[in-house]
């Protein structure tokens, strides 16, 4: 037995009128839209609407002309000011570069001279002080002891050992022999500075009998310095410049 | 009747999200072919009303009746003639023409059952299939007609025959 609903449901005309209205839907859609293009189209237009459409376009093209040119401009101050950011950097980071190399925090290299004390010496700590003192005289920008970086808060002094022998320490650190001095600057400065006639290492040959070996060195390393932390320094320009801004 | 619109519906979503695009010199064309598309389509609607709906007839006087009149339409723009509003007017009188039968059946329809109901006649389901297909007929004869001037009675009721249409009187128009 046939569903009376289904079978009273599709009837023979409804799948050809399906067809044909889906046929006839699609063809509406199509005619419609090429009639809104064929509205739109250029050639139908009026000679005055042509010409309030070509004013209209100029005015437009004139804005945003104007705009990219603001635009372009805005776009070149911004790459100025990222030109000037950059060399800004730059510069900060050479002079903290040499601020570092200045205050021995990182190892340096270059040429210079070694200076090498071997065998017993009646050398005694005012002496490498007054040599240290010397060489910077002499135009040495970086001067260690034994692989002991010399920065403005090293201390050489001396102290008696178990047998009372005078030992030279630095920052509390025995100095073992051989005594190896470098420096760095130009060579022959600093080779002249030291030897000449009357110089310390003429003090020391004939005063205490000791005899230095000083060589010109084309590469030299120096370590770094080991820093401690500044507890209680304060940059007074800094300060200044904060109470300033505060004020204000 | 749910399948047809589905088909509507499912045809101008296909021409909405389809990149088909008609060319503008074609508009034309396809303005007439639109035209006869919706007069076949009418007289589909008034086959299926006179229970005399042949589907090759349809689908084929939809598509040949469409491009027949395009080319009407490209033929008398080669020859300088504006051939298509002959297609305008043929087609314009056949899709009112259409419309009327369509309309006066249908109101045909609607009275009959509304007298029948008034008639306080219960026992005759109006959805039985036999008294369906008589007054389809009933219909489809009074819509040919023409006659609007009055509404025959309903005399299925009384002695289950068709009314008997007064073929003697002259026949008036709209």
């Amino acid at each position: 037995m046939k569903h009376p609903i289904i079978s009273t449901k599709i009837k023979k005309w409804q799948i050809p009128l399906f067809i044909v209205l889906m046929i006839f839907g699609f063809v509406l859609v199509a005619q419609y839209r090429t009639n809104v293009a064929v509205q739109n189209n250029l050639t139908n237009l009026s000679i005055s609407e042509l010409t309030e459409l070509v004013i209209n376009i100029n005015e437009r093209e004139a804005a945003l002309s104007a705009e990219r040119e603001q635009l372009q401009a805005t776009l070149d101050g911004i790459n100025e000011k990222i030109d000037t950011g950059i060399s800004m950097t730059a510069t900060t980071q050479n002079q903290l570069n040499t601020m570092q190399m200045i205050t021995g925090r990182v190892p340096v290299q270059g040429p210079g001279i070694s200076i090498t004390i071997t065998g017993e010496s009646y050398l005694i700590y005012h002496d490498l002080i007054t040599l240290v003192n010397e060489l910077f005289v002499t135009g040495a920008e970086v001067v260690c002891i034994n692989d002991v970086r010399i920065t403005h808060r090293t201390l050489i002094n001396e102290t008696l050992d178990e047998f009372g022998h005078r030992d030279i320490t630095i920052d509390g650190k025995v100095l073992l022999l051989p005594i190896i001095i470098k420096a760095i600057g130009n060579q022959d400065t600093l080779e002249k500075g030291l030897t000449f006639t009357g110089g310390i290492i003429n003090k020391f040959n004939t005063i205490y009998q000791v005899f230095p070996i000083v060589k010109k060195e084309e590469k030299l390393s120096i370590p770094a310095a080991k820093v401690s932390p500044s507890l209680y320094l304060k940059s007074v320009f800094r300060e200044s410049v904060e109470e300033e801004s505060v004020e204000e | 009747m749910w399948l047809p619109v589905l088909g509507l519906i499912f045809g101008i979503a296909l021409g909405l999200l389809s990149t088909v695009a008609i060319p503008v010199a074609f508009a034309k064309y396809l303005s007439i072919a639109v035209l006869a598309s919706l007069d076949s389509l009418l007289g589909g609607w008034r086959a299926i009303l006179e229970d005399h709906f042949d589907a090759p007839i349809l689908l084929s006087g939809f598509l040949t009746n469409a491009f027949v009149a395009a080319l009407l339409a490209y033929v008398g723009d080669i020859l300088g003639l504006d051939l298509y509003l002959a297609a305008v007017v043929a087609f314009g009188l056949r899709i009112f023409s259409n419309i009327g039968f369509i309309r006066r059946f249908l109101i045909y329809r609607f009275r009959c059952k509304h007298q029948l109901k008034a008639a306080g006649s219960e026992k005759i389901t109006l959805n039985d299939n036999e008294y369906d297909q008589q007054l389809n007929k009933e219909a489809a004869q009074y819509a040919k007609q023409n006659r609007e001037e009055d509404i025959p009675t309903y005399h299925f009721i009384k002695n289950n025959s068709t009314p008997p249409l007064p073929a003697d009187e002259p026949k008036t128009k709209d």
